[in-house]
């Protein structure tokens, strides 16, 4: 059955993959800019609900990845010329490698303390990166050429959010999902029934890490100039946080809900630069009051009759 | 499966009508404009006062009739977006403004991340953007820019300010130096390389150089290692809330050099509210005063406190300049074209309220500096003396 839901989404991916390839041929260029943020938030928020949402390791670390992701790709195209699918691919794996490296150490965390551990990893590789001048230290570094145009940096965003929802799909429609949900909802049982714990922890966490390192080398492309400050800052862990907050915490289609939400809501607030931080923060705290379990979960229970309990 | 059909064909229905309102559309007979400027975040006392100065500009072009586009008059639209601080957002906010709103040009944002992430996206969208509040090596080492163009001072003239102002008032220290920097890019310059070389090259000997995050709240250790070393003058790079933050503790470890400079941090007039009386003395750098013999300078500080009820800035000129010069150069070109607009930024030679501005060669066009100080909530000039409205305060009380 799972393996037909599979089948399914695959095919559903494919078929919207090769309907958005195409957009750039009809689609304005504030469609398409658009159209980048939701890709590269997608991509940030599906890795984010997959460590937090399915295997419950509550991760303030986002923008170590997409700081990683940004670096390594300045430096493979500066200094090297090396072509975006290339750097895409070895960004995914320094962000898998930064992951397993770390972990021996952020695993012996548990629950709030890895949380913590997490934040104090984009921390401490802010300061690295401002204390290195071979990094090109505070002043950060620039791209030695231009960016490829708008189309092409869509596709490629377009690509790295499609390498995610099959990966989520994967995760969510195979054997992998009814482990990493063992291992979330209890680690110790799930051990005791065979599981290695450590090891789905692990894959997990490279797997989201490889993701955002990619999205991170997308986006610092796309802004042709970088520095520690904003590439390793606080912001995107928030951002990707509160997208899956507020789009449905562990729901499939919650990421994709709250990086609308969000996105929408700051376009059209952006023309009230004086109301917009207030307005944006009472929708949220509205949301969140009234409605817990995110759009996605409240949509879901409007639109979805209550069961009889037993038939006349 | 059914419910997770219905919720996605909400969430797409949602999406799609948010994403609608949210289209602003321009005027056809507007020539529309766009800022992206920090209205929210650390650099928010900045931007505040960049809003008014680029806002001031285009209300009085409108007020004047607009500009004449291929010969018919056309009011000035100025859309203006908050960054938060964040160069991604400056970046993102710039393409919303070029593809959303089809700004003809750009204004800039503040600080070197943030202007040079702008005008990296315009600039590649070959759309002017003039901005200032970028110093100007900072600009350069960016690129060979063709549509960018940067109205601040020279970094060099920013740092030897101090020493030259000491030298020049004849006044009497021990020349031990402390030298206090954030790790931003602004702080690291001045307070690793060009600090130290002038304090050599004026017979000072560098007794103390701390280095510290941009965001740092905790000075007590950085303070009595200066104090204990008898420094009579400290140099400080920082940004307002760690500037305020020094002074306090400062004053409560009982140390007070006979000279305090502070850079960025105690130009806005948040720092002296924040301070009070102990904001007196404290130096500052900067570019711009009302008392200024350029036209309309005390005319543009009266009309802000008129406004706003706040002491003006000196970051009310340099926008409200920037924005002047780009406004005129839409009306010399007589068209909204991208290119034509540039070329006749290119061509501005006029004495605008920051004093004369002619861009070199580099897209750059220099302001020149004073010392000013905090006396009674007010900043005076304190150097150089044909610029002077004050006395120096000395030594720091």
């Amino acid at each position: 059955m799972k393996q037909h839901r599979l089948i399914g989404d695959v095919g559903i991916l494919a078929g919207g993959f090769a309907l958005l390839w195409f957009a750039p041929s009809f689609a304005s260029d504030y469609a398409l800019q658009i159209s980048f943020r939701v890709m590269i938030y997608l991509t940030l928020a599906e890795s984010w609900n997959l460590l937090t949402g399915s295997v419950g390791l509550v991760s303030l670390g986002t923008a170590s990845f997409v700081g990683l992701g940004s670096y390594v790709a300045f430096g493979l195209a500066n200094h090297f010329g090396t072509p975006l699918p290339v750097i895409l691919m070895i960004c995914a794996l320094a962000g898998a490698l930064l992951a397993t490296v770390v972990s021996p150490a952020l695993f012996r965390l548990r629950g709030v303390y890895f949380t913590v551990g997490t934040l104090a990893l984009a921390a401490l590789l802010q300061l690295l990166m401002v204390n290195l001048p071979t990094f090109g230290g505070a002043s950060g570094i620039f791209l030695k050429h231009d960016p490829p145009p708008l189309p092409s940096l869509y596709h490629y965003a377009l690509s790295v959010a499609l390498v995610t929802a099959l990966a989520m799909a994967i995760c969510a429609r195979t054997r992998i999902s009814v482990i990493i949900r063992a291992v979330r909802d209890d680690e110790d049982a799930a051990a005791q029934m065979g599981v290695r714990p450590y090891r789905v922890k692990l894959g997990a966490f490279a797997l989201a890490s490889a993701l955002i390192a990619m999205a991170g080398a997308v986006q610092a492309i796309n802004l042709g100039a970088i520095e520690p400050y904003g590439t390793f800052g606080l912001q995107w862990t928030i951002d990707t946080l509160s997208m899956v907050i507020i789009g449905g915490i562990g729901w499939r289609l919650g990421p994709l809900a709250g990086v609308l939400f969000v996105v929408a809501l700051g376009e059209m607030l952006a023309n009230y630069p004086e109301a917009h931080i207030a307005i944006t923060g009472v929708i949220l705290i509205v949301l969140i009051r009234f409605a817990p379990s995110g759009i996605v979960g409240l949509l879901t229970r409007l639109f979805t009759r209550p069961r009889r309990l037993s038939s006349p | 499966m059914r419910k997770l059909h219905k919720s996605l064909q909400a969430g797409v229905l949602v999406a799609a009508g948010a994403l609608t309102l949210g289209q602003g559309l321009a005027k056809a007979d507007e020539i529309v404009i766009g800022a992206s400027l920090p209205l929210s975040g650390p650099l928010a006392g900045f931007g505040s006062f960049q809003q008014w100065g680029y806002k001031h500009a285009v209300e009085e072009v409108n007020k004047a009739g607009g500009i004449a586009i291929d010969g018919k008059k056309e009011m000035v639209k100025l859309i203006i977006r908050d960054d938060q601080t964040n160069p991604n957002l400056t970046a993102s906010n710039t393409q919303t403004l070029l593809s959303r709103d089809h700004v003809v040009a750009m204004l800039g944002s503040c600080t070197p991340a943030l202007v040079n992430a702008g005008a990296l996206v315009a600039e590649r969208a070959k759309k002017p953007i003039v901005t200032g509040c970028d110093p100007l090596q900072v600009f350069t080492s960016v690129r060979k820019w063709k549509y960018a163009w940067d109205i601040f001072f020279s970094v060099p003239d920013l740092t030897v300010a101090p020493f030259k102002m000491l030298a020049s008032a004849g006044v009497t220290t021990n020349k031990k130096l402390a030298i206090w920097h954030d790790n931003g890019p602004d702080g690291q310059a001045n307070g690793k390389k060009l600090w130290p070389a002038f304090a050599k090259k004026f017979g000072y000997a560098v007794v103390q150089d701390a280095e510290f995050p941009i965001n740092n709240a905790q000075f007590t250790s950085i303070i009595s290692e200066a104090k204990a070393k008898g420094a009579d003058v400290v140099l400080v790079d920082a940004v307002t809330p760690p500037a305020v933050a020094i002074r306090k503790q400062m004053a409560s470890e009982g140390y007070s050099p006979k000279v305090l400079d502070i850079e960025k941090g105690a130009e806005p007039v948040q720092f002296a509210q924040a301070l009070g009386k102990l904001a007196d003395g404290v130096l500052v750098g900067g570019y711009w005063d009302p008392t200024f013999p350029y036209p309309g300078a005390a005319k543009l500080a009266k009309d802000f406190e008129a406004e706003t009820k706040l002491t003006s800035s000196q970051h009310i000129a340099d926008s409200y300049a920037a924005a002047q010069v780009l406004l005129d150069a839409i009306a010399a070109a007589g068209s909204t074209n991208a290119d034509k607009i540039n070329a006749a930024i290119a061509k501005t030679n006029k004495t605008y309220v920051v004093g004369p501005i002619k861009f070199a060669a580099d897209h750059t066009s220099t302001l020149p500096i004073v010392s000013e100080q905090w006396q009674g909530g007010k900043t005076v000039i304190v150097w150089p003396k044909k610029a002077a409205t004050g006395k120096l305060l000395f030594p720091m009380p």
